[in-house]
């Protein structure tokens, strides 16, 4: 039987591959692989991650200057990621690395699920890389002309890139890697020259590894230590928050929701919605969209009266294959069916707190419902203290009367050649409408003796 | 909930014959259910007592559950609710029946009525989709819903129509219709039926990722003044379905395989307190069976043949 050509070609996966993937994301690749070197020298486990969110008591962390450190440099000449996470083992990377797509014997990794995103990342923005890793071991470096390696295409030996061997790292803290992208692609370089750019990379990594920085590792971006985006999580002074766990095709889930902590600041909308984590790593932050459920029956579309709710979803699993996340690690994918039953109990959990939302705007412009005080109340907490070990539905215990609102909005029309007479007699010429209602509204009261 | 008016404004719960009627026939159906190895007195139930609590007073009496959950939205009424409760072991959460039901235990079972007095709204068919996706399996959920077309009869026919029922229905139950629905699903007779399938669409949706089906239990419409439809069944698994279809269903005549099967009508014959004495002494009739003693129509005689051991008996109590 005559057998059709099904080869690869490099230029797939240089050329077309990279447009799937924002250039933010790729860096967040790269990130994913330094965290994985932690993996795989046993110096952050799952369970370590897993406690310190889940646990009130958490594992003791690394102090600040024993905290393995991701510096991300970049300008318009070069991008450059170095980390001291343990580095990547020379055999490792002659027979796995720089493969398109792991192996069927995978390591100990938690965040690289499917081979691509280094080289993908790499592709995406230049034309040439190198790459220095150390382990405790041995060590390896390699230097890589893309165009010129992307022409040479006429055969699977041609898909072989050389490495060069390299001594160990004299201490485990001098064990890690090192990567320098040049002859960047334009629009890469224009983008990494951008302040924006900067700015949006720093807010990112605090989101997605929000969990990870400023505990088990440390990242910069360009010299800046990149802070932890702080999570709003509130907790009912009188009651209790939603909270359940399942296992479903070898996954951990654990679903919480509840309102977001009455801080200084009220809630945003970019704060409130579905958090979704995959082994620690943050693939969705804030999302209000359908991929939560938002709008998918029985969930209402999210509207603003909702800013309060936030949510948290995390799915956990040894085999990071088996976790519902796509290969860009920025969304979910809707078809796994852990993500699906996880959508059907997200539904559930959520809906006592969209119910306490609503009741916040009662149909009764008079009547001031109890729910709005109790959501200024909400006391700042973490995930570990809604933990509960039969799980829980948000409760608020509060007494069932409104208050009547002791005011009442008076609004009417004025000619504005009056307004205008109001404020001459008074000499500020300035003076809003609403002010100067008020002020004739109490002049009359302390004419009639009333006040 | 929304609805187009207060039921415990409209009519006194206690003198609505034919909701009585079902609810004494469901009664029955659980004291089977019983005697058949389902475990009903521990079950929870969790329905909307109002301010008049007939279901919970009936199920407290007859097959002693003591876990009972009464849920009212409406804080206009909220002391009047607390007040009128008949007693202590009943739980008055005042709160939206969709929050109470992401409350219910998935460790123990269940009987959940949404007996809702409005007819099918979007938000409605998100409580009963909840519903199917929280109760345990070996529950049972009841609903109950207003069949009657939506809108006002003096809007005239140009307004009131099928095709405006319909435009109605694709607004609150679109994301439910299935291929083929059309006007005729909307006529008047045909209300009934198409609910009681959008109710079966949406129970479905919330099983989808669950490892239990629904097996259809009940199917009763009946009309104290408008037209009510209620459906009911248990989530379970294939032997409870079994079991279920072993039912006694000389005993339990009323009973459905299926939520979109025919409804059992619940029609309740007016009669006078002598007519029932006599009707009674002369039950069960004989299909062809009629009172000899003053008229009464050979259909009305079937339905109170049909109800006789389900009709309330009223009087007034000098006090």
């Amino acid at each position: 039987m005559p057998l059709a050509n099904a080869h690869p070609k490099k230029r797939f996966f240089i050329e077309m591959f990279t447009r799937d993937i924002p250039l933010l994301d790729c860096v967040l690749d790269l990130i994913d692989n330094c965290v994985d070197g932690l993996a795989r020298t046993g110096r952050l486990q799952m369970h370590m991650i897993s406690d310190d969110i889940f646990r009130k008591q958490s594992t003791k962390a690394p102090c600040d200057a024993d905290r393995p450190h991701v510096r991300v440099e970049f300008n318009a000449q070069r991008f450059r990621i170095s980390d001291n996470c343990g580095g990547i083992d020379y055999k490792y990377a002659l027979e796995d690395v720089f493969n398109f797509g792991h192996s069927t014997t995978r390591s100990k990794e938690y965040l690289g699920v499917y081979g691509v995103g280094m080289k993908r990342a790499l592709f995406k923005m230049g034309d040439s890389f190198e790459i220095e890793s150390k382990t405790v071991k041995n060590g390896f470096k390699c230097k890589l002309d893309v165009i010129n390696w992307m022409n040479k295409d006429s055969e699977m030996d041609d898909w072989t890139i050389p490495l060069t061997e390299l001594p160990a790292a004299r201490t485990p803290n001098q064990a890690g890697t090192e990567i320098v992208v040049s002859r960047l692609k334009e629009e890469v370089a224009n983008l990494l020259s951008s302040p924006r750019f900067e700015s949006d990379l720093s807010k990112a990594i605090g989101r997605v590894y929000a969990f990870l920085v400023g505990k088990h590792l440390k990242i910069s971006v360009n010299n800046v230590d990149v802070k932890p985006f702080s999570i709003p999580v509130g907790e009912p002074r009188e009651g209790q928050s939603s909270y359940e766990e399942f296992k479903q095709d070898g996954v951990k889930v654990r679903i919480f929701a509840t309102l977001t902590s009455a801080g200084n600041e009220s809630p945003t909308k970019e704060n409130s919605g579905w958090y979704v984590a995959c082994n620690g790593r943050l693939v969705l932050v804030a999302d209000t969209s359908e991929i939560t459920g938002w709008g998918v029956h029985p969930m209402p579309i999210w509207v603003s009266k909702f800013t309060a709710f936030i949510g948290f979803v995390f799915f956990e699993s040894q085999n990071a294959l088996e976790l519902p996340w796509t290969t860009t690690k920025r969304g979910v994918n809707r078809e796994s069916a852990v993500y699906r039953k996880a959508i059907s109990r997200m539904a559930v959990l959520a809906r006592p707190i969209l119910s306490f939302c609503n009741r916040k705007y009662p149909n009764d412009e008079d009547q001031e419902p109890i729910e709005r005080e109790i959501a200024k109340q909400m006391k700042p907490t973490t995930l570990a203290n809604l933990v509960r070990r039969e799980g829980s539905a948000f409760e608020i215990n509060a007494p069932k009367e409104q208050k009547t609102k002791t005011t009442v909005r008076v609004q009417y029309d004025a000619n504005v050649s009056d307004i205008e007479k109001v404020r001459k007699r008074l000499r500020k010429p300035r003076m809003g409408a609403a002010t100067i209602g008020e002020h004739t509204f109490n002049y009359f009261l302390r004419q009639e003796g009333l006040k | 909930m929304s609805s187009t008016g207060k039921s415990h404004e409209k009519v006194h719960y206690e003198f609505r014959p034919a909701k009585q009627v079902e609810r004494r026939m469901l009664l029955n159906a659980f004291q089977e259910l019983r005697d058949c190895g389902y475990a009903i007195s521990n079950y929870e139930y969790t329905g909307l007592g109002s301010i008049y609590f007939v279901d919970f007073a009936l199920f407290h009496r007859y097959l002693g559950l003591t876990r009972m959950t009464s849920v009212e939205g409406d804080r206009d009424i909220a002391n009047r609710v607390d007040f009128n409760c008949p007693y202590k072991l009943i739980k008055v959460v005042h709160d939206d029946m969709s929050a109470q039901i992401s409350r219910l235990s998935t460790e123990k079972r269940h009987i959940l009525w949404l007996d809702f007095d409005s007819i099918l709204t979007e938000e409605l068919l998100d409580t009963v989709q909840l519903a199917a996706a929280q109760l345990s399996v070996r529950s049972i959920l009841l609903v109950t819903i207003d069949v009657e077309p939506p809108g006002r009869p003096e809007d005239g026919l140009t307004r009131w129509n099928p095709t405006t029922w319909m435009r109605h229905y694709r607004e609150e139950a679109g994301a439910h219709f299935w291929r083929g629905i059309s006007r005729r699903d909307f006529a008047r007779d045909a209300l009934p039926a198409t609910n009681a399938r959008i109710l079966q669409v949406v129970i479905d949706e919330g099983l989808r990722e669950r490892d239990a089906a629904f097996i259809g239990m009940f199917s009763f419409l009946y009309a104290d003044g408008h037209r009510m439809l209620s459906v009911g069944g248990m989530i379970g698994g294939d032997e409870d379905r079994r079991r279920i279809k072993s039912l006694n269903r000389k005993e339990l005549f009323f009973m459905r395989d299926n939520i979109t099967d025919e409804p059992f009508l619940i029609r309740v014959p007016l009669v006078t307190r002598k007519e029932r004495h006599y009707l009674d002494q002369n039950m069960p009739c004989c299909p062809n069976w009629s009172p000899s003693e003053f008229e009464m129509k050979a259909a009305d005689v079937q339905d109170y043949r049909a109800i006789y051991r389900y009709y309330p008996a009223y009087t007034e109590m000098l006090l």
